[in-house]
């Protein structure tokens, strides 16, 4: 897990490299994008436009929260912005199947294996988009319900129901299918 | 973190997600940092120039792949059209459909006419019979293995085509003897020649010499057999060969040469072409003033 780069830190040091941003959390930033619109692609694109918006606004960071959290909710705010244009609507992406490539039982195996983690991925992405929100900044970026909720632009007590509805969805939805791993 | 325990992560969500990210290869590669680096550096200087930040259009530099994606996709689409550009021009005509799928359902190189008349002709001729036989399956059955030739204008169009054969097998149906048979092998048996030019009045020749000197005539060329069409067509001289056996054969001779006869009580008909029918038709003017 990357570790979160102080605040202080970036205030202290006015011309941060973007570099070390883009490699401390890039791959936050990549595949929370990719878990928006589900296209490496586009996810590419939505990084670069992500680090350049944090380049042009790093002066603007005034340090109330996290870094992370900060190039997250940029994250956040530019992927909707991707699925809310026109274009992104008319982009539909390839399915991925990777039964074809069984050969062998360990292979099945490990293609139960990963059809749990999937599973899991396919019920997260197809949450209501506002239970989707709080599960990835909760439990994929680690955030605290304050600042998930400060990401999200919502009160916190509504944070704290969506994740409760949001797992109780979670549990319904894999019931009885991935009951191992529960 | 702030939640309480019920709401922990007990469904190992951030484990299965990352875990599913890297199956599917999703990481930050060194080329995408590269290329966002740049990518900055050129919004930084665009920025500089317009002195205003906030407004300067975010310009990206997209992989190599995606070029490679959009250029494939753009093949792919271009091959789609040329496939259905060529598809389009290759598709047969009415005349070529009928003309491949006869070829389609024989094996030699017979023309259609030769095949229809060795149809009429079965019983005479096995060989080609079978042939003919094969050939009619074809038509009757009309799809002559063009998947892409069946459509109710085909089905039409061979109708039509095997009702004009039809009327042409009953007009004339091909010939038994050639020419060369008639005229060449046993002159001798040839008890007269009538030769009529155009309109004009007729010249009996009965004498041996004389019959003998017109199949030498009619000997010096080579005759093409190009089958049958059912149309004696205009003809500048009309030879009616009458034999001892008192059969007649009438060859009509003008831009090709067309002999008929009659046998079981219908028509049978062979056409030929000549390499020089003018030169024929000089020697026949010649024969024919001589003796009129």
């Amino acid at each position: 897990m990357q570790k979160d780069v102080p605040n202080e830190g970036l205030e202290k040091t006015p011309a941060y490299d973007i570099e070390t941003l883009i490699r401390q959390y890039g791959n936050d930033v990549l595949r929370t994008a990719y878990m928006y619109v589900k296209d490496i692609h586009s996810a590419e694109d939505i990084f670069q436009d992500v680090f350049i918006k944090v380049n042009q606004k790093l002066s603007t960071f005034e340090g109330n929260s996290s870094i992370k959290t900060w190039i997250i909710r940029i994250t956040i705010n530019t992927c909707k912005d991707y699925l809310k244009s026109a274009w992104s609507r008319k982009v539909v992406p390839m399915m991925e199947y990777q039964e074809d490539s069984i050969v062998s039982e360990t292979d099945f195996d490990d293609v139960e294996k990963q059809d749990t983690k999937e599973l899991i991925m396919k019920e997260v992405l197809s949450l209501p988009s506002k239970y989707k929100d709080i599960v990835l900044c909760v439990y994929y970026q680690q955030m605290s319900l304050t600042e998930a909720a400060n990401v999200l632009n919502i009160a916190e007590g509504t944070a704290k129901s969506r994740l409760s509805r949001a797992r109780k969805r979670l549990k319904e939805a894999l019931e009885g299918r991935i009951s191992d791993e529960l | 973190m702030n939640y309480n325990k019920n709401e922990a992560d007990d469904l190992k969500i951030k484990a299965h997600l990352d875990a599913s990210l890297d199956l599917k290869g999703i990481s930050v590669s060194e080329d995408l940092i590269n290329r966002t680096l740049a990518a900055i550096k050129a919004n930084s200087a665009e920025a500089e120039i317009s002195g205003d930040i906030d407004s300067a259009k975010i310009e990206r530099l997209p992989s190599w792949s995606r070029y490679i994606y959009g250029f494939a996709k753009v093949a792919a689409v271009v091959l789609i059209i040329a496939a259905g550009y060529a598809m389009f021009r290759n598709y047969p005509s009415k005349k070529d459909a009928g003309d491949l799928s006869m070829d389609m359902s024989t094996t030699d190189n017979k023309s259609e006419e030769q095949l229809a008349y060795e149809f009429a002709a079965g019983s005479a001729d096995s060989g080609s019979s079978t042939t003919a036989d094969s050939a009619d399956d074809g038509m009757l059955n009309g799809s002559y293995g063009l998947t892409s030739f069946n459509s109710e204008e085909a089905k039409e169009y061979d109708a039509d085509r095997q009702e004009k054969m039809s009327f042409t097998m009953k007009l004339a149906p091909q010939a038994d003897v050639s020419i060369q048979d008639v005229i060449f092998t046993e002159p001798e048996q040839i008890q007269s020649l009538t030769v009529r030019e155009g309109d004009g009045a007729a010249v009996v020749l009965t004498g041996k010499d004389e019959i003998k000197e017109f199949c030498e005539l009619l000997a010096r060329y080579q005759y093409t057999s190009v089958g049958v069409d059912g149309d004696s067509g205009s003809s500048d001289y009309v030879i009616v060969v009458s034999k001892q056996d008192e059969t007649e054969y009438t060859i009509s001779v003008g831009s090709r040469a067309v002999m008929e006869y009659m046998e079981d009580e219908s028509l049978r008909q062979q056409v030929y072409e000549l390499e020089h029918m003018e030169l024929l038709l000089t020697d026949l003017q010649e024969l024919y003033n001589k003796y009129k």
